[in-house]
Parts: C-alpha cells; structure tokens; sequence
C-alpha cells in the first residue's frame, strides 16, 4: 500500500502533540512547590494549626474562602465556627493573613505552580 | 432499554477502578501504569486509523485525496460517538436548516472539548503558559455571582451538547430500532469522565498540587503517587484511559463484534 505524503505529516502532527508535554519536560525534575509556615504568628503557636484540618485546607481551602465571603458580605455573619468547635472571625486579610503573612512564599507558591491567580488582591489588601 | 448494557459496561469500569484504588490500594497500577499503557496504545491505534483512512477511501488516490477538517472530524470520531444522530443528518439533507444547526453543535462540542484538553496541560507543564493560564481565567469569569466555587464554562457547554446527544441518540433508537446494544459505550465512556472531572472541581475536591505532582511525574518519568486522593481521580484517569483505547480500537472491526452493526446503523 502507498500511502500520501500527506498523510505521514498527519501522524508526525498526531504524535509531536501527544508527546509535546514529554518534551517540554525533558531533563526537568519533578519538585512540587513547598509552601512556607516561616511566619511570626505561626512560628509562636504551640500546637501549628490552620482553621481546619490540613488535608481538608490542601483540598477546600478556597471554597471556605468563598463561602466566607458569602456568609460576611450576604449574612452579616463575621465568626466562623470550625469542626473542632472553635472560633475564627471571617477575614481574608485579618484571619488568614495574620498566620500567612507571607503571601509570596506561602499561598503563591502553590498557586504559580498549579497555574492559578488569584484576583482577591485588585480589592483586598496582602 | 438497548444503551442500558452499554451503560453498564461504564459502571462496571467505574466500580473495577474504585474497587481497585478504595479497596485494593493499587495506586500505581491506576495512576501510572493504566495511562502509560493507553497512552501507548492510544499512539498506535490512532496511526493505524490514519493509515485506514486513506485506504478506504476509494475516491482519492494517493496524492490527491482533500481532508478538510469536517471530513476528518467525521471519519475519525463520528463513527465513534455520534453513529445514530448521524444518521438523522443525513435523512434531512434536502433542507439546509437542521444540517446547519447539527454542525454548528459538533463545533461547538468538538470547541468545548479541546479547550478542556487544553486546560488539562497546566497539569503536565511545570512552568504553566501565560496563554493556558489566560484561557483558564477567560473560561471562569462566570465565578462572580455562583456560591463557593469556580465554574468554568467551557463545562456547562460540554455537559449540555453530551447531554442533548446522548438523549438525542436514545431517542432515536427507540423510534427506529437500529441501534446495536454497545455502540453508546464510548458515549457513556465520555460522559462518565466528563461528570468525574466535574464533580471533582466543584463537589468532591482533590489536592491539585499532588494531582500535578503524579502528571509530572508522568512526563518526566520520575513517578510520584498521591495516595491521600480520593478514589474519584483514578475513575476519572481510568474512563479517559478507557476511552483512549476505544477510540484507538474501535476502527479495527474483527476484534469487536459489536462494530459491523454500528456501521449498519450509520448507513441506516
Ligand atoms: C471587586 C473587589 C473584590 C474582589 C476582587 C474580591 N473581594 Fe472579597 N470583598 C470585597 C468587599 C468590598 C468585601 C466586604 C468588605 C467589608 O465589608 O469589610 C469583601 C469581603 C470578603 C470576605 C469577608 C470579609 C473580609 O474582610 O475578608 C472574604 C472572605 C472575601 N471577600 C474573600 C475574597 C476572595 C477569596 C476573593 C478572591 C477570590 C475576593 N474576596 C475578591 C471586595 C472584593
Ligand atoms: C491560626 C493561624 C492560621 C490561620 C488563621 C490560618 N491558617 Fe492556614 N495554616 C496554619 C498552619 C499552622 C498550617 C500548617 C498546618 C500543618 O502543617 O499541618 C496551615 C496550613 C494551611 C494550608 C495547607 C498548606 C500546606 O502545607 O499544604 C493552607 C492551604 C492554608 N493553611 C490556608 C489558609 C487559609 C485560606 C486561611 C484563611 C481561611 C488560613 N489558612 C488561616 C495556620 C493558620
Ligand atoms: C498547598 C498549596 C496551596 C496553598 C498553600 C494555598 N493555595 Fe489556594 N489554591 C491552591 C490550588 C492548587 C488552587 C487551584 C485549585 C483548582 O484549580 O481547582 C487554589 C485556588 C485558590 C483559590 C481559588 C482561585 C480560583 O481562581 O479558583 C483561592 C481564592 C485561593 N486558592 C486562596 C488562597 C489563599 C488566600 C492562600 C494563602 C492564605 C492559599 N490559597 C494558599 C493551592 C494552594
């Protein structure tokens, strides 16, 4: 069977695009980012914990964020009960910046790697 | 009730890869092994296809033959998923109108698609691109005014055109009889995925850096396996694996027996 050349340039495209993301990581390692916990607030707590459990922060952290948002500015509700029963008043900026601080080597580092930007800082102060 | 085996062929698949990952903890085989191999099988099978194509293709000796796009998308992908509604198409040739709005569906669900594969790179690139950086922020401008989330549109419309399809096919194959009993698995297989993905960007969240960390794992063949993920992202890895290889094997007629009746079907 002969086949085009046209149709040889199709499986060169087909292929260079599939392998195109093995490529570009030619010779990279594979390091995830490392978020930073080096803050004064969290370096002076005795027991290092955020508003809820890491695992559920890693995973939900911004749809606590957003309901915050919703439960401050829609409710009027500014304290937040968490699942050990304790109490965090609602704010991006007062709450979790006040552990964070380091917005650039904590809540960045995980974002530029995951290809997220975050909009929160046009109107909320770092 | 013909899709109903087609269906379960998804569900059993769907409950091989959580039994698989929640029960068995086999997090290598589905999170390493089962997307190099359909990944693998998925280059092959796709070539062999192209090489088909232009053997049965009696109008076009080599040389001369013209694949615009449309054709190609037909060739390629229609046989695939959309055998019954294609058959429709063909019977309202005559008036321009309804062909019109079927095509103007497939691009936009063709569109939809490729923008999602397109998102999915941020994943498997390590620094992500300005331009698919930019396209996710495009894609979910809608944030603003929906409850606790992102919400990408690209989503919704994917959802709605594969909804509209898979129901356009059942209803069809109710009114005509025709269609054989398997030929919605790659339907199924793609709607399976697509409500995996979904319901792990809004309802059951997964930690995006270790995701990202077992795709560069991936492309730079240096593994790394989450084993604190929900099962819900190796089902998700699985059915897309699953469709790979479909799409990869379901031009090579002798190995399916369910493939000549679906191309009786097509040619109604
Ligand atoms: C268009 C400007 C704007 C943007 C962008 C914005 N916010 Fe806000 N946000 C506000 C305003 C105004 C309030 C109400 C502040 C007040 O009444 O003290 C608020 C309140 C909040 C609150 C509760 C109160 C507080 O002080 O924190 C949270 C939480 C919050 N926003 C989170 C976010 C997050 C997360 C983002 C990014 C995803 C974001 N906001 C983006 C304007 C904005
Ligand atoms: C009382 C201080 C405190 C507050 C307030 C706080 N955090 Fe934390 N946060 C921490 C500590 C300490 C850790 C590390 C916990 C650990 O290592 O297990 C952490 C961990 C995290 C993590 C996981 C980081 C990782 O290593 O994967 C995220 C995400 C996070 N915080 C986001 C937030 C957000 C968003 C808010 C506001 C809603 C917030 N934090 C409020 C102290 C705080
Ligand atoms: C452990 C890594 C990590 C840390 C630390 C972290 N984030 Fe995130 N965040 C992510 C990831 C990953 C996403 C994107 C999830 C996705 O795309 O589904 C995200 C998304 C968000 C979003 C939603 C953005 C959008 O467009 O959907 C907000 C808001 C957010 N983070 C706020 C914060 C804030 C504020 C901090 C610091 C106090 C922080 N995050 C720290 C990993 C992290």
């Amino acid at each position: 069977m002969i086949y085009s050349k046209k149709i040889y340039l199709g499986i060169l495209i087909f292929i260079i695009l599939l392998i195109s993301p093995f490529l570009a990581s030619l010779g990279k390692a594979n390091v995830p980012p490392v978020p930073s916990l080096d803050t004064p607030v969290i370096n002076a707590m005795a027991v290092k914990q955020c508003v809820e459990p890491t695992e559920y922060m890693k995973d939900y952290h911004m749809q606590l964020l957003y309901k915050w948002r919703d439960e401050y500015v829609r409710e009027g509700n500014m304290i937040y009960v968490n699942s050990r029963g304790q109490k965090y008043t609602i704010s991006l900026e007062k709450t979790c910046l006040k552990c964070h601080s380091n917005e650039e080597q904590f809540c960045q580092k995980c974002h530029t790697y995951a290809g997220v930007k975050l909009y929160c800082w046009e109107c909320h102060q770092k | 009730m013909k899709f109903l085996s087609s269906l379960l062929v998804v569900l059993a698949l769907t409950f091989i890869a959580w039994f698989g990952v929640g029960v068995l903890k086999l997090y290598a085989v589905f999170g390493i092994g089962i997307p190099y191999l359909a990944l693998i099988i998925f280059a092959i099978g796709f070539t062999n296809r192209l090489l088909q194509l232009e053997q049965n293709n009696p109008e076009n000796s080599p040389g001369t033959k013209k694949l615009t796009a449309r054709r190609l998308l037909e060739l390629l992908y229609f046989r695939s998923f959309f055998g019954n509604i294609k058959m429709k198409r063909q019977e309202s040739k005559e008036e321009s109108g309804p062909s019109n709005w079927f095509w103007a569906g497939v691009y936009i669900f063709f569109g939809a698609l490729l923008i999602i594969l397109i998102r999915h790179l941020r994943l498997f690139l390590n620094p992500v691109p300005s331009f698919i950086q930019g396209l996710e922020t495009i894609d979910s401008f809608l944030t603003i005014g929906f409850p606790h989330n992102v919400i990408y549109i690209t989503d919704i419309v994917f959802i709605v055109a594969l909804a509209v399809i898979v129901l356009r096919s059942i209803y069809s194959s109710f009114m005509k009889n025709t269609s054989a009993s398997l030929s919605y698995v790659p339907l199924f297989l793609l709607l399976g995925s697509a409500l995996s993905g979904i319901i792990m960007v809004y309802y059951w969240r997964v930690d995006i850096v270790s995701v990202k960390e077992l795709g560069m794992g991936l492309v730079t063949f240096r593994p790394f396996i989450p084993t604190n993920e929900g099962s819900i992202l190796f089902i998700h890895i699985f059915l897309v694996s699953s469709l790979l290889v479909y799409l990869a094997m379901s031009s090579r007629k002798p190995m399916y027996q369910w493939s000549t009746s679906e191309n009786e079907a097509n040619i109604g």
